[in-house]
């Protein structure tokens, strides 16, 4: 009986929430990109059209993390036979690694609303810590939603790589080693 | 200088074409079967300037890599055998059709039912094939040596088409190697090639077509119709003719399948993005 007691003030007394809250990544607000130098002429652009994914947000502790997944197919240049060739083992190799991965390691939520995420970066099987620079962080209310229940958090993040070091070494130096990656990141709270 | 070597032409033709003449040069004195080894130095020279040798993690190219320089190995074992070599046709197709599997098994693996045996059979069935068919013809090193050159510039284009350059690279690569050779068997009577040439000829084609059809988009119609090469290139053989006739009247008849593989991938997929 006198357990009983003690389990049920437990439960009756809200206790204060010190956990992270967890979000789903809205795939619909997502599309990671990339931009290239094409043959010493000009700057190619691209996007991923499928990512999923979670991150979680620990605003007390100024920290997180976060887990990207994205469909390596669904790589979109707007002409297809230059897509069919990124997917093929001369870039992207989708076949064999249908996903490119960042998980991260450590995150740092700053005041100014910026962040740093460390983390690991996977493309075509190799995987390389990548450091992301979080410009600007914005969480609340979606006021789309009409019940004003949706909460999200949005991001944009960005950072350079140089592709060989995942060994995509196809028509180095002509096309650029280095490519400029944004992730511009939309997630509900769970 | 290295703007010259990044060129993929240079990297697939002229690089590997100069590195095949000097080793048949170097290898013909050998004697033997050595001249076919020239093949393989050109291959490794256009890996080098286009890819450089690396082998972690294993993904397809680098598998064709190394199995094309295994087999490069086992031929000159299979070339210093002092006996009758009539198991071999079999022994390398059997060879050939686990070195092809072993490079489809990410794609295999993910596959059910039909689609399955279709894959593994087909794949098998094309690199055994093509690497025994050109082992068998050690008897006519003419027509050998036409074969590997249709084969490999048949499945170079072909793969470059099929949205896959690297992979039409060195497929343009041991058709160039194989080039080399061919103007030596024009030249000089007594030039022996054995499976130091047929089996990185035969196997690299091969996974190059296999990979560009799995992992790029190289209709697989196209390499039914590069199976044909080794036949082809024996089809107009009469003994009777000149020596140099007999090695041109081979090459053109291997060329038509090889150029006809490339029409239809053509048809299929348009020209390469540039």
């Amino acid at each position: 009986m006198k357990k009983m007691l003690i389990v049920a003030i437990f439960a009756a007394v809200p206790l204060p929430v010190f956990a992270a809250e967890s979000f789903t990544i809205d795939p619909m607000h997502t599309y990671p990109h990339f931009s290239i130098n094409h043959l010493g002429f000009s700057t190619m652009h691209g996007r991923f059209g499928k990512t999923t994914g979670t991150l979680t947000v620990d605003a007390a502790k100024k920290t997180g993390s976060v887990e990207v997944v994205i469909d390596a197919a669904s790589v979109d240049t707007g002409f297809v036979k230059r897509d069919d060739h990124l997917r093929s083992p001369d870039f992207l190799n989708v076949v064999e690694f249908p996903e490119i991965t960042y998980k991260s390691t450590k995150v740092v939520i700053n005041d100014d609303k910026s962040a740093v995420v460390d983390g690991d970066l996977t493309i075509a099987g190799v995987t390389k810590p990548v450091r992301l620079d979080v410009k600007s962080m914005n969480c609340g209310i979606n006021p789309m939603d009409p019940k004003k229940q949706i909460y999200v958090c949005g991001f944009d993040a960005e950072t350079k790589i140089k592709r060989s070091d995942f060994g995509v070494k196809f028509a180095l130096p002509a096309v650029g080693d280095e490519m400029r990656l944004v992730f511009e990141v939309e997630a509900i709270r769970n | 200088m290295q703007a010259w070597l990044a060129n993929p032409a240079v990297q697939a033709g002229i690089a590997p074409f100069i590195a095949a003449v000097v080793s048949v040069a170097l290898l013909k004195r050998a004697g033997g079967y050595w001249a076919g080894a020239a093949v393989t130095a050109g291959f490794a020279v256009a890996v080098y300037l286009s890819t450089g040798f690396q082998f972690q993690p294993w993904t397809s190219t680098r598998k064709i890599v190394a199995l094309t320089l295994g087999a490069a190995a086992l031929g000159v074992l299979f070339d210093l055998y002092p006996y009758s070599r009539r198991w071999l046709p079999p022994l390398v197709f059997a060879l050939g059709a686990a070195a092809v599997l072993w490079l489809v098994w990410p794609v295999l693996s993910r596959r059910e039912g039909l689609d399955y045996w279709l894959l593994a059979a087909g794949a098998a069935l094309y690199a055994g094939w093509c690497v025994a068919a050109l082992e068998s013809l050690r008897a006519k090193p003419q027509a050998m040596v036409s074969a590997a050159l249709a084969l490999g510039f048949g499945t170079g284009i072909s793969a470059l088409l099929g949205a896959s350059a690297l992979l039409g690279q060195w497929g343009i690569a041991l058709g160039a190697s194989v080039s080399a050779l061919w103007l030596f068997t024009v030249f000089m009577r007594k030039l022996a090639l054995g499976s130091q040439l047929a089996l990185p000829a035969g196997l690299g084609a091969a996974l190059i077509g296999c990979a560009a059809c799995v992992y790029a988009k190289l209709p697989w119609y196209s390499l039914a119709i590069l199976a044909t090469v080794p036949l082809s290139a024996q089809l107009f053989w009469w003994p009777r003719l000149p020596r140099l006739a007999q090695i041109v009247i081979s090459l053109f008849a291997a060329l038509v399948p090889a150029a006809l593989a490339a029409w239809f991938t053509f048809k299929e997929t348009g020209a390469p993005p540039l």
